[in-house]
């Protein structure tokens, strides 16, 4: 074997062998070249480096094929070849998904400034000079199959994270109000309800419940843990399992919060907290009893045709201190009243001072909203402009009315 | 967040401007460390250009409040204004820290 003779003294051995490296030695490489010397030339140069995976095409049309049959890791190939040239090549290449990706190495004679050049227009990553340097190949193809390793490593890592994420979002929405739940409500109590819920891309601390408690009455709140992603998104069960569970007996609001802020207190990290607005709703009574922990302004009407008008109070958001006290502030609540609660996303996107929407926009954007699905329709409508970004943050809005006696 | 750090023997001075939101979680933190190094026995958050701040950011202020306990020293906020002054005052947090105009 003259041309193996010849590359003995042409040592590989100072180079690191791909068998130490276990995520390459595998490594799928496909050679491509009319020339069956210069194949085999490459060839012996990559076995001797323990790349052993090797696939050979003569032409563009036959490397084509090979790509088709077993996607390789890495290709090879020369520019000058018969029936389709290693130009061609790379474009077939990066324009089929499968191998869009895929290192290819073009070999060009380091005068050929043109092929040079061109060589990457259509998609090379990269050249090897000609007459081929052992070391220097190898020194390509080992960064190469590094660099496509470690992207395939970030690829099937997103893509495990995207389905979790996916999951956690289905799970969270699943701690809202079922829409049976609310059919119910509605069967049972003379009220309306609409309520959207969007959560941002990386999970958030939106949530909002609702329960009937005995003698016709109703309990509703809702909340937004600080910060976004999977910490506030975990807080919302940690907060839904504690109401769920009865733990907060208090019918009164002000006294449920406090319940609800010894918890938190003693479950929540430093700097982690929730603002809360909590209601009790007495449809026989026509009131509402409400207490606030620093939530964005609810939004109410008493009773048919009359304004709205916010619910503003400061309130020490749950989770802080145990020193936190609340304050219940009862108000009529007849038939035709409506309660519109939301999230602050609402009025931060864009982010504050330039946010769209304010609390004052929002009671005069209601002011003669007939019903409670239109009133959520007529909050998110200034949101759906165009060159406006998404909301970085969870969006909840609950809008709650009770409905006049039908004639 | 743009964060501007100034010291002055045992007086900490961090002037915030931008909005304060989640993602500056880890600028803080470093601040809080910067502080803690510089020794301080007071630090001033001077709010004036801060434009605006989210829950988030509100944490951030009981985080620095927990760590001026332990580490004794005494942290102000001061000059906060608009969208800044509104949410401060709506979590009540003029009872919680030490606020200043």
């Amino acid at each position: 074997m003259l041309l193996e003779a010849h590359l003995s003294d042409v040592s590989s051995a100072m180079l690191p062998s791909f068998k130490d490296c276990s995520i390459h030695a595998d490594a799928r490489v496909l050679i491509v070249d009319d020339s069956a010397t210069m194949r085999r030339l490459i060839a012996w140069h990559l076995k001797s480096v323990g790349l052993t995976n090797l696939d050979f095409a003569e032409d563009g049309i036959a490397a084509l094929a090979a790509a088709e049959a077993v996607p390789p890791d890495l290709v090879i190939a020369d520019l000058a070849m018969p029936n389709m040239d290693g130009f061609e090549l790379c474009r077939r290449l990066r324009a089929d998904p499968r191998t869009a990706d895929v290192p290819i190495l073009i070999q060009t004679g380091s005068d050929e400034k043109e092929d040079r050049a061109r060589s990457f227009e259509v998609g090379a990553s990269d050249l090897i000079a000609k007459p081929i340097e052992s070391r220097e190949m190898i020194a390509r193809v080992r960064v190469h199959l590094e660099r496509r390793s470690l992207i395939n490593h970030l690829q099937e890592y997103q893509r495990r994270m995207e389905t979790e994420l996916t999951l956690a979002r289905s799970m969270q929405h699943s701690l809202l109000p079922h829409p049976d739940t609310i059919a119910a409500l509605k069967r049972d109590l003379p009220l309306d309800i609409a309520s959207t819920y969007a959560p941002s891309i990386d999970l958030g601390g939106d949530i909002w419940g609702i329960a009937p408690l005995h003698g016709g009455r109703l309990r509703i709140y809702s909340a937004d843990f600080t910060g976004h992603g999977v910490g506030a998104s975990l807080n919302t069960f940690r907060l839904h399992t504690f109401i769920a569970s009865g733990a907060a007996k208090a019918e009164d609001p002000a006294a449920w919060l406090a319940e609800i802020n010894e918890f938190l207190c003693s479950t929540l990290e430093v700097g982690q907290f929730a603002t809360v607005f909590a209601a009790v709703i007495d449809f026989a009574v026509g009131e509402i009893a409400y207490s606030l922990a620093a939530c964005p302004p609810p939004l109410l009407r008493s009773g048919a045709g009359a304004p709205f008008r916010l619910l503003s109070g400061a309130g020490y958001p749950v989770g802080i201190t145990r020193a936190a006290d609340y304050d219940t502030v009862r108000v009529p609540f007849p038939p035709g009243s409506m309660l519109v609660m939301y999230s602050d996303a609402l009025i931060e996107t864009p982010d504050p001072p330039d946010a769209v929407l304010s609390p004052e926009r929002l009671r005069d954007l209601l002011a003669e909203t007939p019903s409670a699905a239109a009133a959520l329709e007529m909050m998110l409508a200034p949101l759906r402009q165009p060159h406006l970004p998404p909301p970085t943050d969870d969006l909840t809005v609950v809008a709650l009315s009770h409905r006049e006696a039908t004639p | 967040m743009d964060i501007r750090t100034t010291t002055d023997g045992t007086a900490f001075r961090a002037e915030m401007s931008g909005r304060l939101s989640f993602s500056d979680h880890q600028a803080f933190r470093i601040l809080l460390q910067d502080i803690e190094k510089a020794k301080a026995k007071s630090c001033v958050f001077d709010l004036g250009h801060l434009a605006s701040v989210d829950s988030s950011g509100l944490g951030m202020f009981i985080i620095a409040a927990e760590a001026a306990k332990t580490g004794n020293w005494q942290l102000t906020l001061k000059g906060a204004n608009g969208q800044v002054a509104q949410l401060l005052l709506l979590a009540k947090f003029d009872k919680l820290l030490h606020l200043v105009d």
